[in-house]
């Protein structure tokens, strides 16, 4: 897997690229117009990351080169702008995905991993997790084979930890990503912790092992360690 | 009151008032002189008469001249007076007034005193004609006045009505220029300029700050991502102990609340461009299932029960964009379940009766509020302690309502918070 992130703000590329290390991609940054041109041009990507406000040029520019050199690249571009114009011109020139601009990482995260699962660039769509067996098409969860039955929020819970796994994820982008944006006008989340504990209990009881792990006061670790 | 009409009125006072001096002026000076000829005429007749008399003629014409012999004793002067009488000479009903001159004269022995009289009659029916003119004279003014007032408003005012139009229509949001009719009266070109003047000022001030917003919550979000992504990327570290992690987490949510600031102004600030939002029909019962929906998980952590009263069976439609409606709907049942109290109520009742209104309010158990309900409507208003609002929700509510024409309105009542929305019927 070969990714490149286009995005002006250096240290906002680094956080995006530090925070993907995990998953034994190849990064490349590219910081202007000029950059991501040459890398286009230099390597295949499976995916890019295209900041829509570059210095030197437009990223809705970039999104047509990447279409006409490197069709199979998946593109999920990054807008400051919270107009629907640009996410609906960036979806009609062929982005696959958008996300504004401040993001949580590991919202991005699931947004890339999803995409290179619609790809199918691993041939499957089928995600193993030691014990764990999700189907996604089907959207259902087996413990060694067995079907498990979880609600849509909890099969949307799991999914998003396990794209995220061994990482420290906040409840508030549990509830951004599971409830949607809106839902961060509640300032409570316990009821977040409802949804996770009957989670839990589905997957133990079937014989797994329980890999959530609370964090103090911040969210979750979804962890085989 | 027209400035015309102001204007009249104290023409009309001050006219009235000059009038009424001219008139009894008129009065005094006229009856003065006639009452100086009339006493010439008869100190004439007097010395006529006298004459007659010395000659030995009987001169005796009531009531025009009369001569009784009188006791001297009974009167205190011998010196001729004057004064104004009134006599019935004919045995009629009127008393006529008549000027008489007193006068006496010693013939031998005997006193006799002399009257002259000249009747005053006429003198009468001059000033009623004297009243006439002043009173037609009056009449007439009014009439012009009024007739003058009607063109002034007309036409020379007409500018001013013009100007004053255009400035009422006057939006600041909108990008045309204020067009101002010329007027060749100066005082009114003088106040178009100045007009035309202030309003390209106050349209410049406004697109400026509304850019300097624009462009200031776009520079904001890169660094807000920055310190996100940063942070988030702290949290990963499993050393931290609980502190460190309370003090990661706050940070972070008072991030979210920088970021949720952000969004909201800029949002407020592209309702202002209402123009470019498409319109589509929407259905008031689906869309607020829709949002209770997206809301059931919230609506059951706080064991909230959703009641629906209706006096319709009806589906109620309403023209929108129907993104800003769902924010505005959004806006309402957050604010309906945060502000709710545990096991509470959520009331939705549509009235679908009214004419030229469809209502519907929706009502939540609550805590009393500290302030008056009304404002809550006010920008950055905090009713509750809650550190993650930040008081935007009901100005925003309040804008997409007003673009709409939705009169909004809410209270406090037994427990219970109430918004009352009225949706215009087409």
């Amino acid at each position: 897997m070969r990714l490149l992130i286009i995005e002006d703000e250096r240290e906002l590329a680094k956080s995006i690229a530090k925070y993907l290390s995990k998953e034994n991609y190849i990064i490349d940054i590219a910081n202007n117009f000029k950059e991501a041109d040459q890398k286009i041009g230099d390597n295949e990507y499976d995916c890019a990351l295209v900041d829509l406000m570059l210095p030197d040029g437009n990223g809705m520019d970039i999104v047509k080169v990447i279409k006409d050199e490197q069709p199979v690249c998946g593109i999920i571009i990054i807008t400051a702008k919270d107009t629907l114009d640009d996410k609906v011109l960036g979806l009609e020139i062929g982005a696959d995905d958008y996300i504004t601009k401040p993001f949580h990482l590991a919202e991005l995260n699931a947004r890339l991993k999803s995409l290179i699962r619609r790809r199918n660039f691993s041939g499957s769509d089928e995600i193993k997790f030691t014990d764990l067996t999700i189907d996604i098409d089907k959207r259902e969860v087996k413990v060694y084979g067995k079907l498990v039955d979880l609600t849509k929020r909890e099969y949307d819970i799991l999914l998003f930890f396990i794209s995220n796994k061994e990482r420290v994820v906040t409840k508030e982008t549990i509830v951004e990503h599971v409830w949607g944006d809106d839902s961060s006008v509640f300032d409570n989340f316990d009821f977040v912790y409802t949804h996770i504990k009957n989670l839990r209990k589905k997957i133990t009881e079937n014989g797994a092992k329980d890999y959530i792990n609370s964090v103090y006061g911040i969210g979750y670790k979804f962890s085989v360690k | 009151m027209k400035l015309t009409n102001k204007i009249s009125r104290y023409f009309l006072f001050s006219s009235l008032f000059l009038f009424i001096i001219i008139y009894f002026g008129l009065f005094y000076i006229i009856e003065q002189s006639i009452r100086k000829e009339a006493d010439a005429q008869l100190k004439h007749i007097t010395a006529k008469v006298l004459n007659e008399v010395k000659m030995g003629n009987v001169v005796n014409y009531p009531p025009y001249i009369e001569i009784n012999p009188i006791n001297p004793d009974s009167i205190e002067s011998k010196k001729p007076y004057y004064e104004d009488v009134l006599i019935d000479f004919e045995n009629g009903d009127d008393n006529e007034p008549f000027r008489q001159r007193i006068s006496y004269v010693q013939l031998g022995d005997s006193t006799y005193e002399v009257i002259a009289r000249i009747s005053m009659k006429e003198k009468n029916s001059l000033f009623e004609s004297i009243s006439i003119v002043i009173f037609s004279g009056i009449f007439l003014f009014l009439i012009v006045m009024f007739f003058i007032n009607r063109l002034l408003s007309r036409r020379i005012f007409n500018d001013f009505y013009q100007t004053l139009d255009k400035i009422s229509a006057f939006s600041l949001v909108s990008i045309e220029e204020i067009q101002l009719n010329k007027s060749n009266i100066e005082e009114f070109e003088k106040l178009n300029t100045a007009i035309k003047f202030l309003a390209n000022k106050a349209q410049n001030e406004y697109k400026s700050l509304k850019e300097f917003t624009e462009e200031l919550n776009h520079e904001i979000q890169t660094p807000i991502a920055v310190i996100k992504a940063k942070l988030e990327l702290l949290i990963q570290n499993m050393n931290w102990d609980e502190d460190d992690l309370s003090i990661l987490e706050i940070a972070l949510r008072n991030l979210t609340k920088l970021e949720k600031i952000n969004k909201s102004i800029l949002l407020l600030n592209k309702l202002e461009n209402i123009n470019s939002y498409e319109i589509n029909e929407i259905n008031l019962k689906d869309e607020i299932q829709t949002v209770l929906d997206f809301y059931a998980d919230f609506i059951n952590a706080k064991d909230i029960k959703v009641k629906t009263k209706e006096t319709t069976h009806n589906k109620p439609k309403f023209s929108a964009n129907s993104s800003l409606f769902n924010i505005l709907l959004n806006n309402l049942f957050s604010n309906a379940i945060k502000h709710n109290v545990v096991s509470g109520d959520i009331i939705i009742k549509f009235d679908d009766s009214k004419q030229n209104t469809t209502e519907l309010i929706i009502s939540n158990t609550s805590l009393p509020p500290k302030n008056d309900t009304k404002n809550f409507f006010k920008r950055f208003y905090k009713e509750s302690d809650s550190p993650e609002s930040i008081g935007l929700g009901l100005t925003i509510v309040k804008k997409i309502c007003e673009i709409y024409k939705i009169k909004i309105n809410n209270s406090y009542k037994d427990g219970f918070y109430f918004t009352q929305l009225l949706f215009p019927k087409k």
